[in-house]
């Protein structure tokens, strides 16, 4: 894979003709309806409008252009790139702990930093993109037996104990499950057993289920979770719910036009979804399912026809990511999946979502490019 | 290498021989079909997928089944939200002193947090030990009505009957003859022990509490009950108020304990004691009425509101109210450091009603009232009075600044005290025996009839003006002519035929004053001089000038009940004569009217108007409001400080002004004996005019007449205009003693003890000066 240049930026060929706009045209359709979804919601008299919405503008801009910006980088960088971003975001978990970094979250979670320049940020989101690729590499080191099984295994296992841990004890169940959910997604298309695979999800129902119940869950979380299997247990989940799902249903065809707006709690981000219903109807709605899906389908595509193993699991370990955050925001919205406070990406406000997203999104691209351009 | 051909159904299949012939295994149709499906991308974007059209489906059926959800979910309805209300806006009179202001108070709502009855009957009983311990007043509408320490009934068995049969209560029915009626039947209960046992069971509380504890329990329950339909729709209730911080923190820590309790804030209209001397300004607050509350739902106001009903808390409700905000509750929670799913700053704030300046001077107000109070006392404890004296009662005054129209002071006698309204409604004994005083109910009906103290006499009250009314009297003989400022003459004979009528001038009946000048006429109050000039004048003229100083006009002060009053000429007597022939306006009419009799009706603040007017030859609009300024200091409303010049020659206005200096410094003056006023013309002048107007009762009811006064000062440099009138208060003359102390209050000059105190204050009746 040596490009002959010692550089760690290249400038392809035909850059633009080599952008996977298949990848690149449902991101930028997202954004927008982000944005003119958010304009609506925020509108509706959130605190800081419309700087906020300038905000999260200027970041939809400055991602697309890191976005784009990444994929100038080499791509056998990204072992490197990788390794950092996991052992800087590891660091800024633990500045979580200290007192004067963090910020005491109001929403229930103790997950923010409070960085100078950067300003309130959420280290777990980078972590994510950190351990994905940090496995991506160490899978294929097990594939191509450059590592023994168990080692490798072993390794896994080390690289993941210390961020998910502090991810855990913040807690932060949902990006603890989303990074759960893109180490499925990546051991699975490594091609684990399917016995091991039956074996290893009858195991964690058994054995980890519970334990978590018992020793991680905060007891808002334990009635999340139980509001959704027994109905009427959490009577707060259940309005979160109910004003959702009212708030998707007053949407109808091509939205609410009736002036009234349907209270929805954190509507600007975890409910994103109801507004985009309310705002934009079953149009706006099928919008949003069909883009993303597109997407997460064509990384999964360009995956599959990526000759480089690694970077084939750090697209699919990326598209989990995001595919779980697609599922669980939109099914949590209509009432399919438990709440989790989890964004939609690319659409729900705040800073720290989008710009991980579009880090995230940029890697993918340069995968994809790289699969587009000449191999050297 | 096997050789790919085509069959005839145009796909490839592979040359049997050669694969045959190199043991190669060739995929078939299956195993490519097979690779494809095994492919793990391929199987992981198949999961993805059946998740995106699960979303799609699920999205789509409430998109298009929208409306019977939405239906659904309105008819349930469960808003975990609760109003959260606003402060009411302050009201400062013109030194920034609050006459009203609001007090945060720490209320208890319980919402319904789903418990079991039996779970929730137990928390409730804690709950009251726990407000017993913490001295909490517990809301419970059930007190008016039951006790069961011993079991009784409050009211009569008609309230009863209406109360149990209540259509949002118990919806019991109406007691049949021969029925026996027993606790789990559902006919009224009018056996208080019946009741208790009804109340028990409807509340399933269980047998095994005690008597006292059951009574614990229904109180708090009966509250609940009385909004069932809200709080079961998830509305919260509240049951306490005036809570002490140390029991909120108490009851949210345990909140797993008290479950559904949630800590809230309301506000309570505070009257400083100031207020009282501006309770007719000020207002008062009550209930919003059935129908004032249709007319507001819509913008946010609720049943429990208070809304003003008179004065500038009526005048500016909207203003004041404030808009209430509304708040996401957080109840119930199995740990106790958890739980908060809703920050402090979700929903919608409340949005602080906006304050209110007055240019209304509490200084003023007090000195006003009280000399007023004391007069009035004063007459009615009078010893040598002819019967009419004791039914001095009651009046009213304006001071009003001539420049800009800023009312400085206005005052009514019989007046109220605003706090105690509020006090009524927290159910405070002696407040309530007011508030029938107040309303005139409970045996109070006959004496409220005649005091009135709700009734803000200054702009709703109407008077007669009496002599107050000469100086339109001259203004329009001096424009059309009939007398000059170089020959004003007039000769007053008593008896004098003016008009086919014989009238008699009141200071002297026997011969009259002899020729007099317009100077002499105001300061004598000659009744037969203005008789005649304005029987020359004609009446539509002198209506005319009326009008122009705004008399029998709503001066567009910005209070509620502003009365218009009547202008003496020929369409008022039309409209109010019933018989024909009274319709006729008669020369002697014109007589009438020119001295401010006959039909002539107007309120205090008109009599303020037009004074300033004829001290400034402009019409100012009275106003109390200076400002209204919102929350964040923008101003939203301001009082109406414009003129309008009235252009009245200046030559004219002069002579009526200096007639009315006369009537303070001439010898002949009506005020003249009064030295105190004098003595104070010395320092300010003054420039006054006395009225005593007849009231038509005077041989019915041996009653006295009004006495009026109007003033302003000082008279070369006109700052204020003072207006005043005791009902039945006899002479305009010796009502001046309320003007005095609001003038020396107003140019803080106080009385001088040196020179003749006894002199100074005038006797009742002591003098007879003409016409008042």
């Amino acid at each position: 894979m040596a490009t002959g240049k010692s550089g760690i930026v290249q400038l392809r060929n035909n850059y633009f003709r080599s952008v996977d706009y298949f990848l690149l045209i449902p991101v930028v359709v997202l954004t927008i309806i982000g944005i003119f979804v958010l304009d609506r919601v925020l509108s509706e008299g959130y605190e800081g409008y419309p700087q906020v919405l300038y905000r999260q503008a200027i970041a939809g801009v400055l991602g697309m252009s890191i976005a784009l910006l990444i994929c100038l980088i080499h791509t056998h960088f990204l072992k490197i790139i990788g390794w950092i971003i996991y052992a800087v975001s590891t660091m800024l978990l633990i500045l979580v702990l200290i007192d004067n970094f963090s910020m005491v979250n109001t929403w229930g979670a103790d997950s923010w930093l409070n960085l100078p320049v950067v300003g309130t940020f959420q280290p777990s989101e980078l972590s994510k993109i950190g351990l994905i690729v940090v496995t991506a590499y160490l899978l294929e080191a097990i594939k191509d037996k450059e590592i023994p099984y168990f080692r490798g295994i072993a390794l896994i296992i080390a690289v993941y104990a210390v961020p998910v841990g502090l991810i855990m004890k913040q807690p932060d169940f949902g990006t603890t499950m989303v990074i759960m959910f893109s180490l499925a997604c990546m051991i699975f298309v490594w091609g684990i057993k399917y016995r091991y695979l039956f074996l290893s999800i009858s195991g964690a129902v058994v054995v980890l289920l519970p334990l978590m119940w018992q020793f991680f869950l905060e007891p808002y979380q334990k009635t999340r979770i139980l509001s959704f299997v027994f109905a009427g247990s959490d009577p707060h989940g259940e309005y979160n719910l109910i004003q959702s799902k009212t708030a998707i249903a007053s949407g109808g065809l091509i939205g609410n036009r009736t002036g009234s707006v349907v209270w929805v709690p954190v509507k600007q981000s975890d409910f994103i979804y109801s507004a985009v219903s309310e705002h934009m109807g079953f149009i706006g709605t099928t919008a949003v399912v069909f883009l993303a899906f597109f997407f997460l389908a064509r990384c999964l595509y360009v995956g599959a026809k990526t000759r480089q193993k690694s970077y084939s699991y750090v697209l699919v370990g990326l598209c989990g990511s995001f595919a779980f955050h697609f599922i669980e925001n939109i099914g949590m919205g209509v009432g399919l999946l438990p709440i989790t406070g989890i964004p939609l990406p690319f659409i729900s406000l705040g800073g720290t979502s989008l710009m991980v997203s579009y880090i995230s999104f940029g890697i993918i691209l340069n995968i994809a490019m790289e699969r587009k351009s000449p191999q050297t | 290498m096997a050789n790919r051909i085509v069959d005839e159904n145009g796909l490839y299949v592979f040359d049997q021989d050669h694969t045959s012939e190199g043991k190669i295994d060739q995929p078939s149709i299956l195993d490519i079909i097979m690779a494809f499906v095994g492919n793990r991308y391929f199987i992981l974007a198949v999961i993805f997928s059946v998740f995106g059209l699960a979303i799609f489906f699920k999205t789509s059926v409430l998109q298009f089944q929208g409306t019977s959800y939405l239906v659904t979910t309105a008819e349930k309805g469960v808003p975990r939200q609760y109003n959260v209300p606003a402060p009411r806006g302050n009201i400062y009179d013109s030194n920034g002193v609050a006459l009203a202001s609001t007090q945060e108070v720490n209320t208890l709502l319980i919402a319904n947090s789903g418990m079991f009855e039996d779970d929730f009957n137990a928390m409730l009983l804690e709950l009251s030990y726990l407000f017993d311990e913490y001295n909490v007043t517990t809301i419970s509408g059930l007190d008016q009505y039951y006790s069961a320490e011993p079991f009784e009934f409050l009211k009569d068995e008609d309230e009863l009957i209406l109360w149990q049969t209540g259509k949002n209560l118990f919806i019991l029915k109406e007691p049949a003859p021969g029925i026996v009626v027993t606790y789990n039947d559902d006919y009224v209960k009018l056996d208080p022990q019946v009741f208790f046992l009804y109340l028990r069971d409807l509340f399933k509380i269980d047998g095994a509490y005690t008597t006292d504890e059951a009574y614990r329990i229904i109180r708090l329950r009966y509250q609940i009950f009385t909004d069932n339909w809200g709080f079961q729709n998830g509305n919260p209730v509240a049951i306490a108020t005036d809570v002490s911080p140390a029991l909120i923190q108490i009851l949210l820590e345990q909140n797993f304990k008290y479950q559904g309790i949630i800590a809230s804030k309301d506000y309570r209209r505070i009257y400083s004691p100031l207020a009282k001397y501006s309770s007719h300004v000020v207002g008062y607050l009550g209930k919003i009425s059935e129908e004032r509350l249709a007319e507001l739902k819509d913008i946010g106001y609720t049943p429990t509101d208070l809304v003003g009903q008179s004065g500038i808390e009526a005048q500016m409700e909207r203003y004041l109210h404030g808009t209430q905000g509304k708040q996401p509750y957080n109840i119930w929670s199995s740990s106790a450091e958890s739980g908060a799913f809703y920050a402090e700053d979700m929903g919608i704030q409340p949005v602080p009603g906006a304050d209110v300046y007055l240019t209304i001077r509490s200084d003023l107000q007090q000195a006003g009232l009280e000399a007023m109070k004391e007069y009035i006392e004063e007459a009615a404890n009078s010893p040598k009075k002819v019967p009419g004296y004791k039914t001095a009662n009651a009046g009213a005054f304006v001071v009003l600044d001539v420049k800009t129209g800023a009312i400085l002071g206005m005052g009514s006698y019989p007046d109220y005290d605003p706090n105690d309204f509020i006090l009524a409604m927290e159910g405070d004994a002696q407040a309530n025996e007011q508030i029938k005083y107040y309303l005139g109910i409970d045996g109070y009906e006959k004496i409220t009839e005649t005091d009135k103290p709700l009734f803000n006499r200054a702009i709703s009250g109407l008077y007669a003006p009496g002599s107050t009314y000469k100086m339109v009297t001259a203004l329009a003989a001096l424009k059309n002519g009939v007398i000059t400022p170089s020959n004003s003459w007039e000769t007053c004979d008593s008896p004098s035929i003016v008009g086919g009528w014989k009238f008699k001038c009141l200071s002297r009946p026997n011969g009259g004053h002899g020729p007099l000048r317009l100077g002499d006429a105001m300061a004598t109050s000659c009744n037969i001089y203005f008789q005649k000039i304005g029987h020359d004048t004609g009446i539509n003229e002198l209506d005319a000038m009326g009008k122009l100083l705004g008399l029998g006009e709503l001066s567009g002060v910005d209070l509620p009940g502003e009365m218009s009053g009547i202008r003496s000429n020929r369409e008022t007597k039309k409209l109010l004569r019933e018989d024909e022939y009274d319709r006729k306006w008669m020369p002697a009419d014109t007589a009438q009217s020119a001295i401010g009799q006959f039909d002539h009706l107007y309120t205090i603040i008109q009599l303020a108007r037009y004074t300033a007017a004829v001290a400034t030859n402009n019409l100012v609009t009275p106003h109390v409001i200076s400002e209204v300024v919102a929350e964040d200091g923008t101003i939203l409303y301001s009082g109406n400080t414009d003129v309008i010049p009235l252009g009245i020659n200046e030559a004219d206005l002069k002579l009526v002004q200096d007639g009315m200096k006369q009537v303070v410094d001439s010898e002949q003056g009506t005020i003249y004996k009064y030295v105190s006023l004098r003595l104070f013309s010395g320092q300010i002048p003054l420039a006054a005019k006395t009225g005593t107007a007849e009231t038509g009762w005077e041989e019915i009811r041996k009653e006295y007449s009004n006495g009026l006064f109007v003033c302003y000062a000082p008279a070369d440099d006109p700052q204020i205009a003072i207006a005043l009138v005791v009902e039945r208060g006899e002479w305009g003359s010796s009502t001046a003693v309320i003007a005095e102390e609001l003038l020396r209050v107003y140019f803080d000059l106080p009385i001088e003890t040196s020179v003749g105190s006894e002199e100074s204050t005038p006797v009742l009746g002591d003098y007879y000066v003409n016409g008042g």
